[in-house]
């Protein structure tokens, strides 16, 4: 573990310590901490705004009433909060079977054309996100869990089989196929996809 | 000899790229990348997507600072709520300690309404009479006494040798 790794684990738990002392700020740094990008986590993998929403609730909900139970020398709080976001995610997945995707309100969240940007560059910016949420649908969740958790959140192996519950390498093959699989399935509209993604923000 | 070359390449690439592999694997396929065309073009085709995807995806689902705050009220307001309420929905503990105490709610009905069941059976059982019981019963008069002394009570088996009993009539039963 790197020595900045290791200094903000030591500074998350002192954070912990103090929510379990009667802290409430400590509650409220750890949400401000953790919510955007657990956020973005439960959404890339649900792709639906309002499922995120509540996903992202119940999770700060159960980690905030078991905090007491968080072991930092077993895993650190990101991956424990991922774990229970995952495994709630999950839940969803089952319960819907079929995902449907909000692209009105995602295109409203997620593409807010600048003021000044012409109706045909937003109608490629549009085309662009639609071209990505569907290719990221078309992978199973498995595979769409391990790529964003190595792309999505710049996580490495060995906690991406953590927080999924899997063998390294069974995270590492995973993270190949579903790179291979959106590769292949972003290859007809073009890879030129993702530039105008980054474009927007 | 190739295709073994870029398949060994195609598999670690990923970790090639994130650094994870370990150094003889790690040396072993920048040596092919070096050595084989295909093997250098998977490498450049992975490291172009992988950046992409390295930047891209991370700004994908970013929420915006309103919507974040919203969960936090809700969730302000979730912990404030009595636990008693959330107890099937979050403490694992509370939820099995309940499961069990109702499971043993359960088993004791289930016990309470067998028990007479099971009583009544061997009660039933008990009071079946498997002793030998004689199948007429027949009066047997003495042809030298009188007729108005009481009347001897006597069990016959059938089958059994003897003068033939006289058979006393008795009135149909009233239903």
């Amino acid at each position: 573990m790197t020595d900045n790794r290791l200094a903000m684990r030591q500074e998350i738990d002192a954070i912990v310590s103090r929510a379990l002392n009667g802290d409430q700020n400590g509650y409220a740094e750890l949400y401000d901490r953790f919510a955007a990008s657990l956020y973005r986590l439960c959404y890339s993998l649900l792709l639906n705004e309002q499922d995120a929403e509540d996903i992202l609730q119940e999770s700060f909900l159960y980690a905030f009433k078991n905090l007491q139970r968080f072991d930092s020398r077993k895993a650190s709080l990101k991956t424990w909060l991922y774990t229970i976001a995952i495994s709630r995610c999950r839940n969803t997945y089952r319960r819907k079977r079929f995902i449907t995707v909000d692209i009105t309100q995602w295109l409203g969240l997620e593409l807010k054309a600048p003021p000044a940007e012409a109706p045909e560059a937003a109608a490629i910016r549009r085309d662009a996100s639609e071209s990505i949420s569907n290719a990221l649908q078309d992978l199973s969740p498995r595979l769409r869990e391990a790529i964003v958790l190595r792309y999505g959140q710049g996580m490495t192996y060995r906690e991406i089989s953590e927080v999924m519950g899997c063998p390294q390498k069974t995270a590492e093959s995973r993270v190949r196929l579903g790179h291979e699989r959106l590769r292949k399935a972003l290859q007809p509209v073009g890879l030129g996809l993702l530039e105008e993604m980054l474009r927007v923000h | 000899m190739f295709r073994f070359k870029y398949r060994y390449c195609k598999v670690h690439m990923a970790r090639y790229l994130s650094g994870d592999l370990a150094d003889p694997v790690r040396r072993r396929v920048a040596r092919y990348i070096d050595e084989n065309e295909d093997c250098y073009r998977e490498y450049m085709r992975h490291r172009e997507f992988a950046q992409k995807l390295e930047r891209s995806l991370p700004t994908f689902g970013r929420p915006n600072s309103q919507r974040l705050n919203e969960v936090w009220s809700a969730l302000q307001a979730d912990l404030q709520t009595p636990r008693a309420q959330s107890v099937w929905y979050s403490d694992f503990s509370s939820r099995s300690s309940m499961q069990f105490s109702y499971g043993l709610a359960v088993l004791a009905i289930a016990i309470a309404l067998m028990l007479p069941l099971v009583l009544g059976y061997h009660s039933s059982l008990l009071s079946i009479n498997f002793a030998r019981v004689p199948h007429y019963a027949v009066v047997v008069r003495p042809p030298a006494q009188d007729l108005s002394s009481a009347p001897l009570f006597a069990t016959v088996e059938p089958g059994s040798s003897g003068p033939a009993p006289l058979l006393q009539s008795t009135p149909s039963p009233r239903i």
